[in-house]
Parts: structure tokens; C-alpha cells; sequence
């Protein structure tokens, strides 16, 4: 009984799903499917309230699920991330699937399902868990990104994802493979375990193999140049209350898992001895994910494009707090999530939520195309809206004294705090990268306000639902920049939970003095 | 069966893999790419069902169980995907689906 | 050089040698001969898991690759109805030039990892360490219902998505509910 609660979340999502799909099938073949969205969201708010009132406690500890979960605080965190980003991407739809022709049940459902396994995803320790979590969530994705069916850029949009999402679960695989014929496990502590207790530079093929694949893999979830390729095109072709789910939940479950999962199999130390380490190859791949994000994005004309370089971009940003991992004092010293991380990806995820939101609340009668000229005047036209998206858009430029800045700034002051002299350089290129990134977001804005309409101005769905969300994400921008003191306490908790507890029977394995044995 | 050495395994896991990968990454039709995704999945297969055998391992044949469902998961919705996509295009290839630019 | 080895050798080239049909323009340039080649590499490589004593997933191997996967590819080709001139001739882009030399380093990198780690690795011996069983369906089937047992419940969660997603992408414009 204690299990299937501390289960609930996950259940919960699925039989929303399924919930979903009977009223889908027992409603009136013309009836409207937007009331369906509303049973969505009302399946993630109670999923939400199991996973805080459940997870946010110690780890489960149950015979037959042993070892295949961690339900903890970190899961907590991250499944607030996803469902908030779910239940807006549901909410969006509301409005916006009749008006471009695809008012169909099923996204509502295979929404849910997605969300299900983002929550597997999230919280798995054993491997196969973890991949499978991971295919019910990108499969849901390919498939809702792909169901405008009217609209070629649509299909497109979804078979591109699919055939590089494939070829990012591929890599995984492999990578699990490989830590499997490194330790014979197929459990994330039991394989940090392992490292620990045997010297892992002795035969360090394996887990460097290992490591760079499931970089790969992930770096693809979160789009990190140069995994980003699929990025811009996707997110643009893809009905954009999708859309809102990839840019919010899958980069904050991509996150969550690549902390997890590096922080507890490569707890050994003597793995920064790996030719390729992962401090710098998360460093490299920051770097570049920070100017390929912002150089491409100046170039770019379309809204929806623009945001697509821009939540690249802060990819960037995230992976550098990645890099600068942070020991605690007391504990076996294993080095846990930058704690700015977790603060940062709520900022991001709600500024971005609201941003996509909003552009899927613009062009209505399936008008795909969101050009800058299209949103010309808005301010003038559609005032709310545009007001809603200033704040949006302004959060995730970094202004102060919305979330965005607050997210940025202490992301950078606790990247600092890891190694003051060390990282100042990276942290320099940061900030720079903020002002690069502060042209084209300011750009939506001066198109907004001091642009007259162009020839064919954008209309606009009225719709409740939409501009409620697009309120709250709005609102939750000021709210988060003016009063950050409990999210930021709630993102140091959870950082300290981002490495798994391995117990070990005896002390942690080091290279010998000397390393003739290595080549 | 011992006959054969655990490296003769993992390289020719190592084969259908990469061949797989080239294959994703250059072909540009579509049903050739979702062919070369199984392929890829194979290769880790092998790899998961040599690393087993070596162990005498039961956990990791299951774990390939579940990578076959997934696996064919994966291709009913990548079929139907190409199935769309030709409805759209009159084509199944993935380079004339760039009308979106990069 | 034993029987199993040459056993092995076989396989493993016509395994490998199916893959490089799927792969390459003269064979795979055809989907229905690019599906066929398929064929002939997952039947391989079924009986390289017959090696590895992995006899159930051998069996599946057979039964959902060979079986209800290939019938699939064969179907959608047929369905499709692709045309020659539809299949234009490959060329040699950058690109692909680019993507073959990548692939070509990685098969070096991971394959001289792999030859380097495993080195003169011993498999247990099955049948002297009481293994009686392994790869059998009551062992797999008992760890797909013990340790397994949530991946095994989610498998069914994935399928259901695998279905509604089918259906839903693939079925005939109806112009939805609206």
C-alpha cells in the first residue's frame, strides 16, 4: 500500500491518460475536445500534490521496487517543473488545437502519458527504467508534434525529431550497455557503488565511452550545440502549445536526469583523471551552445525561431552551472548540482512557458508563419497580450528585477563561489552572452511596441484558459525576481539531493601513486 | 560456448551500431533512416546479450526484452510518421522536408 | 580456428554484410531491398544470440523483428508504392562524406576500446555453475516479474502510445471534431 502511494504520482498521470481517452471516446464525435484540457490539468494538479506531499520526504524503501526509483525531494522539484509546463501546454491547446484544425482528445491524453513518463524518466535509478521512461515521453512528443495534420511543417517537424530522438535513445542505450559491461549492473548505485570500490582509472575505456554517449544523448534532450541542429525547425514546426512542453519539461527533465545520472555513477573522484573529463567537456559544450545559440538567434525573424536560439542559449547557461559542481561539507564528498541550477531552470522554465504560450495564443485559423512583421503593433492591437509577453520575454533577457535575473545572477554568484579565480573567465563569457542575447529579445519588444502593423497584422485567440495561463506564467516572472528567498532555499535542498547516497562497505577506491597502468 | 572471445562480440556490436549511425546521419530517406535506427538498436543488443553472457546474467536478457518492445514501439509510430509525411510530400524523403531552413 | 569461431564468423559477416545492404545506395536504394538485407541481418543476428545462450530473446528476435517488424517495412513500402524516379540517385554530398568518416572513426575508437578492455575475458561457465536455466524463459520471465516488474507494467503504457500515436498520425485527414 505504501508503495502504490508513493507511486501515485506516476500512476496518477497515467490514468489521466486513460481517464482522458474513455470521455474522448464516450463524447459526441463533434462535440469540442477542449473540455478534456481541464481534466488534464486538474489530473496534474492532484499528480503534483501526491508528488510534494509524497516525495518530498526520504527514498522508498520497498521489496519489489527496490533500487528502481528514487522518489525524493529532487524528483519533487523536477515534477512540479514538468507538470507546470504540462498543465500549461494542456491549457494552451484549449484554444489553440480547434482554431488550426486538430481539436483531437488524443493530445490530451498522449499529453498525460508524456508527462508519466517524464516522471519515470525523472526518478529512475535502474537504467532500463530510465530509457523506458524516456521513450513513453519522446514517442507521446514525436506524435503530438507531429498531429497538425493539415500542415506539412507539422509532420515534418515531428518525423525530424523522431529519426535524431531515435538516433539520442540509440546512444543512451549504448552508453547504458557500456557501464553494464563495465560493473555488471544495470542500477545507477550499484554501478556508482562499483566505481567506488574498485579503482576505476584501471580500466577507464568503458566509463569515459559511456560517459561521452549518454552526454550525447542528453545534450540532444536539452539541445546543447552541437546536438541542437534539430532545434529550431522542430520547435517552429510543431503546434506551439507543443512547443511549450519541449522547451519547458523535456529541457528540465534533460537536466535533471544528466546531473543525476553523472553525479552518481562518476562519484569517484579519480575520474577527473578521464582524458575526456566531464567538467570539461560540459564546459566545452556550454561554451559553444552559448554563442552558436545567440549568433544564430540575431540572424533569425521569426518569434518562434528567435525563442527556439533563445532556450538554446540558456541550455548554455545551464550546463556551465553543471560544470562547476559544488562539494558538501561533511559527507563522503561527493560533489553535488551547482545550486543555482535548480533556481535557474524554474525561471527559465516559467518565463518560457509563458512566452511560447502567448505566441500560441497569436495567428489564429492555422496562420503558422511568426515573423517578426506579423507581431508589429501587438502592443497597440492586443495590449494584455503584448504587456504578458514584455514580461515574458524581458525574464528570460535577464532584466532585473524579473525572475530571469534573479535566476542569472545567482546562478553566475554560485558558479563563483565553486572557484572564484578558476571560473571567473567562463562566468565573464556568461554575462557577455546575456548582454549578446539581451539584442534579439529586446528586438521582440521594440517589433511590439514602436513597430507599426505591418500589411497583415496578427490576430489573436480569445480565449480564457490561455490568457489565465499567460497571466500566471507572466505574474510568476515578477513574483519569482522579487521574492526568491524560498525558491532558492527550495533549489539548494534540492541540489544536495542530486547525487544519489551510495553507502560503501570500505573506503573509495583512488588511482595507485602511480599511474604506470595507465595509457 | 567459449569458443569465441567476448571482443569478437562487442565488435561486431560495435559494427551495427556504427553502420546504423551512418546510416540515421546520411541516408535521406526516411524508411532507410528508421531501418537504420533498429539496426542500431541491435548493436546494443548484442552488446547487452554478450556483457550478459560473460556474467551469466538474467537481468540483462530482460532488459533486452524491454528494448525490443521499445524498439518496436518505435517503429509503428515511425511508420506511421513516414506515412505522413509521404501524404504530405508525395515523397519519403527527409531532405525535401527542409523547407523549414536551418 | 574451432567450429564455433567459424560458426560466429559466418554469422557475424552475413549480419554485418545485411547491415552495409540496408546502408548503402545499390541495395538500400530500393527500400524493398533495403528491408529485405534488414532481414537477413536480424535472422544473423538471432543466431549470434543463440551463441550468447540468450534462447528466448533469440525466439523473439525472430518472432518480432523478422516477424511483425519486417512485415511492417514491407507493408508501408507496398502501401507507399514508391516509384523509381522517386528514388533519386544518391550523390556524395560533404555531408555524407563527413557522416561515413565519423562513423568510420567511431567503429575504430569504440572497437580498439573494446578489443583493449575485454582482453582475455572468461564467460562463467553455465552449466558447472549451476546456470542451468539462463537465457530460458523461466529465468528471464521470473526477472521480468520481480526485479522487472514496473519497467515490465510500463511497457504497456509505451504500447498504448505506440497505438493511439499510429493511429493518430496515420489516419486520413477527417478535419477533426471542430
Amino acid at each position: 500500500m505504501k508503495d502504490l502511494l508513493m507511486l501515485s504520482p506516476i500512476w496518477l498521470s497515467a490514468m489521466t491518460g486513460i481517464l482522458v481517452l474513455v470521455i474522448d471516446l464516450l463524447s459526441a464525435r463533434k462535440a469540442p475536445r477542449g473540455f478534456l484540457g481541464y481534466v488534464t490539468a486538474a489530473g496534474f494538479a492532484a499528480t503534483g500534490i501526491a508528488a510534494v506531499h509524497y516525495w518530498n520526504g526520504s527514498a522508498l524503501e520497498a521489496p519489489f521496487l527496490t533500487g528502481m526509483l528514487a522518489l525524493d525531494g529532487f524528483g519533487a522539484f523536477f515534477a512540479l517543473l514538468i507538470l507546470l509546463s504540462g498543465a500549461a501546454a494542456a491549457l494552451f491547446a484549449i484554444d489553440y488545437l480547434p482554431q488550426h484544425g486538430s481539436d483531437r482528445g488524443e493530445y490530451y491524453a498522449l499529453m498525460a502519458f508524456s508527462v508519466c513518463g517524464a516522471l519515470v524518466f525523472l526518478t529512475a535509478v535502474d537504467l532500463i527504467t530510465m530509457f523506458l521512461g524516456l521513450e513513453i515521453m519522446s514517442l507521446s512528443v514525436y506524435i503530438m508534434a507531429a498531429m497538425k495534420q493539415s500542415s506539412a511543417r507539422s509532420t515534418e517537424a515531428g518525423m525530424k525529431y523522431f529519426i535524431l530522438g531515435g538516433l539520442a535513445s540509440a546512444f543512451l542505450l549504448f552508453g547504458i550497455a557500456f557501464l553494464y559491461g563495465a560493473t555488471g549492473s544495470l542500477n545507477m548505485v550499484e554501478i556508482g557503488r562499483y566505481f567506488l570500490e574498485h579503482d576505476p582509472t584501471r580500466d577507464y575505456l568503458f566509463p569515459q565511452v559511456a560517459m561521452i554517449l549518454l552526454v550525447a544523448a542528453l545534450g540532444f534532450k536539452v539541445a546543447a550545440v552541437p546536438f541542437h541542429m534539430w532545434t529550431p525547425d522542430v520547435y517552429d514546426g510543431a503546434p506551439t502549445p507543443v512547443t511549450v512542453f519541449m522547451a519547458g519539461a523535456v529541457k528540465a527533465v534533460g537536466f535533471a536526469v544528466l546531473a543525476r545520472l553523472l553525479l552518481t555513477v562518476y562519484q569517484n573522484p579519480a575520474f577527473d583523471e578521464m582524458p575526456v573529463s566531464i567538467p570539461g567537456l560540459l564546459l566545452t559544450l556550454s561554451i559553444l551552445t552559448m554563442f552558436v545559440g545567440n549568433i544564430l538567434g540575431i540572424v533569425q525573424t521569426n518569434v518562434k525561431r528567435i525563442l527556439a536560439y533563445s532556450s538554446i542559449t540558456h541550455a548554455g547557461y545551464l550546463l556551465l552551472g553543471g560544470y562547476a559542481t559544488m562539494g558538501v561539507a561533511g559527507s563522503s564528498g561527493a560533489s553535488v548540482l551547482n545550486d543555482g541550477v535548480p533556481f535557474y531552470l524554474l525561471t527559465y522554465v516559467v518565463s518560457t512557458v509563458g512566452a511560447f504560450g502567448i505566441v500560441s495564443l497569436l495567428g489564429s485559423r492555422g496562420e503558422e508563419d511568426m515573423s517578426l512583421d506579423h507581431i508589429a503593433g501587438l502592443g497597440r492591437r492586443h495590449p494584455v497580450l503584448a504587456a504578458l509577453m514584455l514580461v515574458c520575454v524581458l525574464s528570460l533577457a535577464g532584466v532585473p528585477p524579473l525572475a530571469g535575473f534573479m535566476g542569472k545572477f545567482f546562478l553566475f554568484r554560485e558558479v563563483l563561489a565553486v572557484d572564484p579565480n578558476g571560473n571567473l573567465p567562463w562566468v565573464v563569457i556568461a554575462v557577455l552572452n546575456s548582454f549578446i542575447a539581451a539584442y534579439y529579445y529586446l528586438r521582440i519588444a521594440v517589433y511590439m511596441y514602436f513597430r507599426e502593423p505591418g500589411r497583415e497584422p496578427v490576430s489573436a485567440i480569445r480565449g480564457v484558459p490561455g490568457y489565465v495561463c499567460a497571466g500566471i506564467a507572466a505574474l510568476l516572472s515578477i513574483w519569482i525576481g522579487l521574492f526568491p528567498a524560498r525558491y532558492i532555499a527550495a533549489s539548494q535542498e534540492v541540489s544536495r539531493d542530486s547525487a544519489l547516497v551510495i553507502a560503501t562497505t570500505g573506503d573509495v577506491a583512488r588511482p595507485a601513486a602511480s599511474r604506470s597502468g595507465k595509457r | 560456448m567459449t569458443g569465441v572471445p567476448l571482443s569478437h562480440f562487442l565488435v561486431l556490436a560495435v559494427a551495427l551500431f556504427t553502420i546504423g549511425a551512418v546510416g540515421v546521419v546520411t541516408r535521406r530517406n526516411a524508411l532507410v533512416a528508421l531501418m537504420s535506427l533498429e539496426l542500431m538498436l541491435n548493436g546494443v543488443n548484442v552488446a547487452f546479450l554478450a556483457f550478459a553472457r560473460w556474467r551469466g546474467d538474467a537481468l540483462a536478457n530482460a532488459a533486452v526484452f524491454i528494448v525490443m518492445a521499445v524498439a518496436a514501439a518505435e517503429v509503428a509510430v515511425g511508420l506511421a510518421l513516414v506515412i505522413a509525411l509521404f501524404r504530405h510530400n508525395r515523397s519519403v524523403d527527409l531532405d525535401e522536408a527542409t523547407r523549414m531552413k536551418g | 580456428m574451432t567450429a564455433e569461431l567459424l560458426i560466429f564468423y559466418f554469422m557475424a559477416i552475413m549480419a554485418v554484410g545485411g547491415a552495409v545492404c540496408v546502408v548503402l545506395p545499390p541495395f538500400g536504394r530500393n527500400p524493398l531491398h533495403a528491408a529485405l538485407a534488414l532481414l537477413v541481418s536480424f535472422f544473423f543476428v538471432a543466431g549470434i544470440f543463440v551463441m550468447l545462450s540468450a534462447h528466448l530473446v533469440a525466439v523473439l528476435q525472430i518472432l518480432v523483428y523478422a516477424g511483425a517488424v519486417m512485415v511492417l517495412f514491407v507493408f508501408v513500402v507496398m502501401l507507399l508504392n514508391l516509384k523509381k524516379d522517386e528514388l533519386k540517385g544518391a550523390r556524395w554530398t560533404p555531408w555524407k562524406v563527413f557522416g561515413v568518416g565519423a562513423g568510420l572513426v567511431m567503429f575504430t575508437k569504440l572497437a580498439l576500446a573494446v578489443v583493449v578492455v575485454t582482453e582475455g575475458e572468461t564467460p562463467v561457465n553455465l552449466a558447472a555453475e549451476g546456470f542451468t536455466g539462463y537465457g530460458g524463459i523461466h529465468d528471464v520471465g521470473a526477472a521480468l516479474v520481480t526485479t522487472y516488474l514496473l519497467p515490465f507494467e510500463l511497457t504497456s503504457i509505451l504500447l498504448l502510445v505506440a497505438i493511439i500515436g499510429a493511429v493518430l498520425v496515420a489516419r486520413r485527414q477527417t478535419g477533426g471534431a471542430s
